[in-house]
């Protein structure tokens, strides 16, 4: 392999490289590109073409919630507004459950040493790692205890429980990395430990808790099985439960009989808070480091 | 100013089976400039963790006053409390804050009011020369200003106890020298409690008042830099202060009159003879007591020439005899070739002799 | 009274121990306690309707000797093999290579390539089947255009070549999670080790497998542990896609826990199935860490 590459000359590694990455983005762009296309193709089907003419009809139909005069339609009317509301309450309490309860678990397990630590690391790691499906119905049942069924809130909580785990072992990456001697500075300031967590450690471990706000939040706004155990009526639907209660009549049965254009313009929509989020953290995403993953 | 004076009483600490400081007892006066002392890994800096109640001793208790802050089992007043002052030796500036919230941290978290703190802030950085830095974040500052910035946050509240963990160690060598003067003039500008940790004798010698030396986590001695030049107590503090290091030798006393060293022996002053109760001995002698010339003189001893090392004012000699290497400060005057024999003759009146078992001073 | 001293002294480390109540009360109510319940349901015949869904009997080992004897169970489990294997490489490998050109110097506009290579992650998973439905269609997709465009024979990509689809989905919606980890850990690798590798005439490939390979190896680890769980949990795509079929091809075992529980109704089966699925996950990733020195 050494020899084979040390004759590859630099500019040959050059060309096969970019032969290579040109292959990849168009593995990784067809299909979206099709998306994009299809979304405002006022006839457009499951296959890529350029749309004859350009139409925001498929946009407007998700939001007045009834087909426009000549259009097929989706076999359910879409109610995209109340969709979009309850992705919205659902992520953003996700979001703030994650943050404090993640970043609180993190620093001490970060900052406190104590035998088992590592066994507590472990343990928290693999506990999410049962199946999700294995867990529907015990979880089903303490939610009817909780009165967690048809509460978006409950939901929440759920959806949080499952990210948690993830999000700790990255947080606590962030905080190995700053200095110690910035709380000791603190603490000898006078600040108690909630508040050097709040006024010192949080602004320091900035990028970290970006990382997970959009991780967690990637993982809320996209959640699909845990609404679908834990949502029984319609108006509580969240975005993901919407597209599949309008698209999906049985499972494996994908794309038979559907309007693509309102599908499409419906999961753009549905990925732009996604991409604004993205957009607002790519900074920091290149920083995770995962528990002891920090090059050593 | 609430000054108070620290005590420490038979303090251990152990991490695990590490003794990091062991039985250490002392007692910091109030508004003295106390120096720790020793190199790397003796313990100093966990001593000043402990005052600062960030460890917790293992085994015995420390003192602010009268008051006891640390007992080893029930009492420990945290650091919070405490009302110390610290300046880390990487700073811990805190980068997300500019230099004036970072000198105002400790007053923002008294919750002082906001005309009161501006005023001590704006006072602190005209004081430490900082004032056009006030709204830089720490990243754009050089570690000489970065290094004030924390000294200035450190005396925003009145601290009981200023503690400063080697704030010289990052400075280049002309900062460090400027620092000194200046850290020295601050703490009696202030005239608080200052204990202060450092490796290098000589930032020892110029700022304390008193100086610990501290080696293995055991108290060597405490004592002004005058008292711990002139009267080392053992022969660790012998070898630790002054620069160049002093000459240790290993000797042996013959009869009442002679100390032996090998290939050559030295008459020893009468009423040494008095004192000295054990055969085996090591005498040391500064460099700066040993007198060299190039011409045969009356009990002097000849040695070859093995480096020269000039300084500028004066030159260091290493001299050999046989397997003996001994150092010696000259004249820039001498001047003497590689491998040149010269004639020595020790200042025995500044000598002192060490029992070679305990390594305690005897003369 | 020698306690109520001792919790004194050690107030402050007990207000930052509390700092883990939040998070672990959460995660042994909503996954500890459900995943001992599963593996109390795996012993019993609890059923999802009757009178067995209320009143399960205790069965002890039946559950799991009946999948010994069970054909179709066999079946998954092969299946499962087969496709956590081949995302697990293909993932890894895009995702790797992935990284290395987002921190290579060769290449430029590193923002446009990285938001690109994270768009796949980035839009949320319920749509990601209807997107690959444009590529995978049998007389219009992209993908057999493209293979006409060769003089190559079109495939029945959804239902004769069910597996391939599904592995090309996820790996496609997937590869993004090495590909941060990686790029992360690569980027922290101090540049100097490549200077005085560079100053030693080291090649490029030496580069790469004496420095970057030993210096990455927990978070390579990290990543394969994490893929792993992944692909082995999920069912989503062949749920939507393929519905386990043709003849059980795609019935992954999670699927197939999925099936007999709520399909069958044979809860406790199902439960058995998962706790199966479990261990597998379990004995994997200690081994994983464990061979990594983690």
């Amino acid at each position: 392999m050494s020899d084979v590459l040390k004759k590859i000359s630099e500019p040959t590694l050059r060309v096969v490289g970019y032969v290579v990455l040109v292959v990849m983005c168009m593995y990784i762009l067809t299909p979206l590109l099709w998306l994009l296309l299809t979304a405002f193709d006022p006839e457009g089907g499951p296959y890529l073409k350029l749309p004859k003419s350009i139409t925001l009809d498929n946009f407007v139909m998700l939001f007045i919630g009834k087909p426009i005069k000549g259009r097929a339609g989706a076999a359910h009317p879409f109610y995209m507004n109340v969709w979009l509301k309850n992705s919205f309450f659902i992520a953003s309490v996700v979001l703030v459950i994650i943050i404090i309860t993640a970043s609180m678990a993190a620093y001490a397990l970060s900052r406190l040493d104590f035998t088992g630590k590592s066994l507590l690391m472990t343990f928290i790691l693999l506990i999410g790692f049962m199946p999700s499906m294995a867990k529907i119905l015990p979880l089903f049942k303490l939610c009817l205890m909780f009165g967690f069924i048809d509460n978006l809130f409950g939901v929440a909580v759920v959806i949080a429980s499952s990210l948690l785990p993830t999000q700790i072992w990255i947080l606590k990456g962030f905080f190995d990395s700053i200095p110690r001697e910035l709380e000791e500075q603190a603490w000898v300031c006078g600040c108690g430990y909630l508040s050097t967590l709040m006024r010192v450690v949080l602004p320091v471990a900035g990028p970290g808790i970006a990382v997970i706000a959009l991780l967690s939040f990637l993982g809320a706004w996209g959640s699909f099985t845990i609404p679908l155990i834990l949502i029984r009526s319609e108006d509580l639907y969240p975005v993901s439960l919407g597209i599949a209660s309008v698209f999906i009549h049985n499972p494996g049965e994908i794309g038979l009989a559907v309007d693509y254009g309102p599908l499409c313009a419906l999961s753009i929509v549905y990925a732009l808070p996604s991409l604004a989020i993205y957009y607002l953290t790519r900074k920091y995403l290149m920083q995770i480091k995962v528990g002891k993953m920090e090059v050593r | 100013m609430s000054v108070v004076e620290v005590q420490l009483e038979g303090v251990t600490k152990r991490f695990g089976n590490v003794v990091a400081v062991n039985d250490l007892t002392l007692k910091i006066k109030d508004k003295e400039f106390m120096v720790l002392l020793g190199p790397s890994g003796c313990g100093k800096t966990t001593t000043l963790r402990l005052i600062a109640g960030l460890e917790k001793v293992t085994k015995g208790r420390i003192f602010f006053k009268d008051e006891v802050v640390d007992d080893g089992e029930t009492i420990f007043i945290p650091p919070q409390k405490r009302n110390v002052s610290m300046v880390f030796q990487s700073y811990a500036l805190f980068p997300h804050m500019n230099v004036f919230e970072n000198i105002a941290f400790p007053a923002r978290i008294k919750k002082l009011p906001n005309r009161e703190v501006k005023k001590r802030v704006y006072e602190l950085a005209d004081l430490l020369r900082i004032k056009d830095l006030l709204n830089r974040k720490p990243h754009e500052l050089s570690g000489g200003q970065q290094q004030r910035v924390a000294l200035a946050r450190a005396l925003m509240i009145e601290p009981s106890v200023l503690l400063l963990d080697e704030p010289l160690a990052n400075l280049d060598a002309k900062l460090r020298v400027y620092m000194r003067a200046e850290l020295k003039r601050i703490q009696k500008e202030f005239s608080c409690t200052t204990v202060y940790v450092t490796h290098d004798q000589i930032e020892a010698m110029s700022m304390a008042d008193r100086i610990t030396v501290l080696n293995m986590g055991k108290l060597q001695q405490v004592g002004t830099p005058d008292e711990l030049y002139d009267k080392p107590s053992n022969l660790f503090v012998a070898g630790f202060i002054g620069s160049p290091p002093m000459n240790i030798i290993e000797c042996t006393l013959v009869g009442t009159k002679y100390l032996d060293f090998g290939s050559f022996k030295l008459k020893i002053p009468e009423d040494w003879a008095e004192v000295l109760y054990r055969e085996e001995l090591v005498f040391g002698i500064r460099p700066q007591d040993i007198l060299v010339s190039k011409s045969k003189r009356d009990g002097a001893v000849n040695f070859y020439v093995y480096v020269s090392e000039p300084l500028g004012d004066r030159i260091i000699l290493t001299l050999v005899k046989d397997d003996m290497m001994i150092k010696a400060l000259a004249d820039k005057s001498t001047r003497v070739n590689m491998r040149e024999e010269v004639w020595v003759i020790f200042n025995l009146e500044k000598a002192h002799i060490f029992d070679k078992k305990t390594g305690k001073l005897i003369i | 009274m020698s306690l109520l001293r001792y919790l004194k002294r050690y107030s402050s480390e007990i207000i930052l121990a509390s700092f883990l109540v939040p998070a672990l009360v959460l995660l042994l109510i909503f996954q500890l306690i459900p995943t001992i319940w599963t593996i109390w349901f795996s012993f019993t015949d609890m059923a999802l309707i009757g009178k067995k869904l209320i009143h399960p009997s205790f069965i002890g080992l039946k559950n799991y000797v009946d999948m010994l004897n069970d054909s179709i169970f066999w079946q998954s489990m092969k299946v499962t093999f087969e496709y956590c294997l081949a995302s697990l490489v293909l993932r890894f490998i895009l995702g790797l290579l992935a990284a290395l050109y987002l921190t290579s110097k060769m290449f430029r506009g590193k923002t446009i390539l990285a938001a690109i290579f994270l768009l796949p992650y980035i839009i949320p998973g319920a749509i990601h089947p209807y997107v690959w439905i444009s590529m995978l269609d049998t007389r219009y997709g992209t993908l057999n255009r493209i293979l006409l465009f060769f003089g190559l024979t079109p495939q029945s990509w959804v239902y004769k070549r069910a597996m391939e689809s599904v592995v090309m989905i996820n790996s496609w919606a997937g590869y993004a999670l090495a590909m941060l980890i990686l790029s992360s850990a690569i980027t922290s690798i101090p540049k100097e080790f490549y200077e005085v590798a560079d100053i030693y005439g080291a090649s490029r490939w030496q580069k790469f497998s004496k420095i970057t390979l030993p210096l990455i190896k927990y978070p390579v680890i990290l990543s394969l542990v994490l893929i792993f769980k992944e692909d082995i949990d999920d069912f989503t795509y062949v749920y939507m896609f393929t519905e386990g079929g043709p003849h059980y091809r795609t019935e992954l075992l999670s699927l197939y826990a999925y099936h007999k529980a709520f399909a069958y109704f044979e809860l406790g089966y199902g439960c058995a199935v998962g706790v199966i699925i479990a261990i597998i996950v379990f004995v994997l990733t200690l081994a994983q860490l464990k061979l990594g020195g983690v």
